[in-house]
């Protein structure tokens, strides 16, 4: 899977899941944390990533907050973890 | 404990709730105080920062009287700014920084702060609200960078009162779920009351460590959370935020023996299991874990009881009482939803329709007497004698019935909803929605048609549910007698809730009608 499928995959959940489709209201900065994700939305982006790239995410790695900051540090967070895994 | 013991606890209260810190600082100065992520301060440290905080305060033009905002998530220099406000008369005003600005501005312009300090090292909204007042944001003795407004040189201090314990020690504006924010005065006496035997009914002491992540901007975690942990010489973990995923960390990592939350916490902390396939979640240390700030539902009560091995115990306060009304006791744990007994040297009455006391068993507008009721609202007169009568009795306006010496509650008066022409509680409907195996939470409101109104429920679902309303209408159903079930039920991603963890019950209001008007025009949708 390449960075631009990753981040198609990565972009719905997030537009979908939390603003009700509103793809204009995600923010490209890093405020996706506490203004999009809330700490349940945390564990649903969690159940997301692990179910959809096959990768297994650490109670640690959600713990830094440049893990999950934006839609481009998540993608770059599932490419290091699916590099990682071969 | 019991009710004779609060006379001895009344005489022993220290006069403001500054002088909490002293005693430690001198019996065992290098006890922890304060633990959070960036650093910890032992008692002796907390007194000194706290002797100088006040000269700093003083130095940069706070005067006896005068109204201090605090825009705050939980870190030490908050907590010892609160208590060097308090402890030199001026009136500390805790804002959560996760409010709008809208509302932020609404109490800094209502209290008329003479400054406004912003918690920017630990607190992203704090700094927004810093920049957007243009606040400077500078380094301040150890407590690290915080965010300062100008002064106002155009508002005047509030005269100071000649008994030290009533003088108003925190104002805390209310979350607005049903009405416009009123600025709630709690005095010294208040606090230190609430805070000193909410600790004796849980027998705190030095060895204690106490999870401090519920807002100290909000009463529990100001007098049950903050001041009970310093009044027993015990320990504090402060947390900005509560966050299922890192929480079993901080948990076992810090040893923390006392976990005080709110329903919504436990709910994440049960999905958090699920997502990590746990059975149990068990901290050796942990021996009490308690909810409070809304109702607790009977499935996420059990369930969080079987994967923690502890009772979760449960009260019952508002902002108004400082805020600890009822609480179930560590020695006689409920294993219903009840809040326990009335909280010690607290008097509590339900009266019915008629203003006349109920009969034995029946649900009552739950009114309370004691050293934990307000002052009254800030500037509001009016509004404080429609709460507080002559006697002295607050009305909290919930509705509550008390079963052999336990409190349960029935709902908000102003949440009722009239249903064909029965009173339908949104609190039992919310209960029988939340007992699904797939619900996470539920908020339950009505809308209003003609001269009815419509039950509407928005639901949130376990994240893998492939529940339909349809099959929850049918659970509801089987439950709920057919003028109490939803007209309608709404999947939502996350109910909105205010920054003390309830269901926002208002702005649930307003998408209910939001819905119904797109449905008349056909342009409703829903996840």
């Amino acid at each position: 899977m390449n960075r631009a499928e990753i981040e198609r995959e990565v972009r719905n959940f997030l537009i979908n899941n939390f603003l009700f489709g509103r793809a204009d209201a995600l923010p490209e900065d890093g405020s996706l944390q506490g203004e999009v994700i809330d700490s349940t939305g945390a564990i649903e982006l969690v159940m997301f990533l692990q179910n959809s790239f096959g990768i297994n995410v650490e109670d640690e790695e959600v713990a830094v907050p440049e893990n999950f900051d934006s839609v481009k540090s998540i993608v770059h967070y599932v490419e290091k973890k699916l590099r990682s895994k071969t | 404990m019991t009710e004779d013991q609060v006379p001895e606890i009344l005489s022993r209260l220290p006069t403001r709730i500054s002088d909490v810190v002293r005693p430690w600082a001198e019996h065992s100065p290098d006890h922890p105080a304060l633990l959070e992520a960036s650093g910890a301060w032992s008692y002796g440290q907390l007194a000194s920062t706290l002797a100088e905080t006040q000269s700093w305060l003083t130095d940069s033009g706070v005067r006896p009287g005068d109204r201090v905002m605090i825009v705050c998530e939980n870190c030490r220099a908050f907590v010892v700014i609160f208590l060097a406000l308090a402890a030199i008369d001026a009136w500390p005003v805790l804002v959560n920084a996760r409010l709008s600005a809208r509302e932020i501005d609404e109490v800094r312009n209502h209290c008329g702060a003479r400054r406004v300090i912003y918690m920017t090292s630990v607190s992203p909204h704090a700094m927004a609200h810093a920049k957007r007042h243009g606040a400077a944001i500078e380094a301040v003795l150890n407590l690290g960078s915080i965010g300062v407004a100008a002064l106002d040189e155009n508002v005047a201090p509030e005269p100071i009162g000649a008994n030290v314990a009533e003088r108003v020690a925190a104002l805390i504006y209310t979350s607005g779920t049903t009405a416009a924010p009123k600025g709630v005065m709690l005095t010294h006496k208040n606090l230190l009351f609430v805070a000193a035997v909410s600790a004796r009914i849980r027998s705190l002491t030095p060895d204690d460590r106490l999870y401090g992540v519920l807002p100290m901007s909000h009463a529990v975690g100001l007098s049950v959370v903050l001041l009970g942990t310093l009044l027993s010489g015990a320990t504090l973990y402060l947390a900005s935020r509560f966050d299922p995923m890192t929480a079993p960390a901080a948990l076992e990592r810090n040893q923390l023996t006392v976990l005080l939350g709110v329903p919504y916490m436990f709910a994440q902390l049960l999905q958090y299991a699920e997502l990590r396939r746990l059975t149990s979640l068990r901290f050796p240390a942990l021996r009490i874990i308690s909810s409070s700030g809304a109702p607790l539902q009977l499935a996420v009560k059990s369930a969080t009881e079987s994967l923690f091995g502890l009772v979760l115990h449960n009260g019952y306060g508002v902002t108004e009482c400082s805020p600890t009304i009822a609480q179930t006791r560590v020695e006689k744990p409920c294993t219903d939803t009840s809040v326990g007994p009335v909280f010690p040297g607290v008097e509590v009455r339900l009266l019915g329709h008629d203003r006349r006391p109920v009969g034995r068993g029946e649900v009552g507008e739950l009114q309370v007497r004691g050293p934990n009721v307000m002052k009254g609202y800030y500037h509001a007169p009016e509004e404080t004698a429609a709460v507080i009568d002559a006697d002295g009795w607050f009305n909290t306006r919930d509705l509550a019935r008390l079963e052999q010496g336990n409190l349960f509650l029935v709902g908000r008066a102003k949440d009722l909803i009239v249903r064909f022409g029965f009173n339908v509680y949104p609190a039992e409907v919310e209960a029988v929605l939340n007992a699904h195996p797939a619900v996470v939470q539920s908020g339950v409101v009505g809308r209003s048609l003609d001269a009815d109104e419509e039950i509407v429920a928005f639901v949130q679902l376990l994240p893998e549910a492939t529940l339909t309303t349809n099959e929850l209408a049918e659970h509801a159903a089987r439950s709920l007698a057919p003028y109490k079930r939803p007209a309608r039920i709404v999947f939502v991603p996350t109910l909105p809730l205010t920054p003390t963890g309830k269901i926002a019950k208002a702005e649930l209001a307003n998408l209910a009608t939001q819905i119904a008007a797109a449905r008349d025009t056909g342009g409703c949708s829903r996840r």
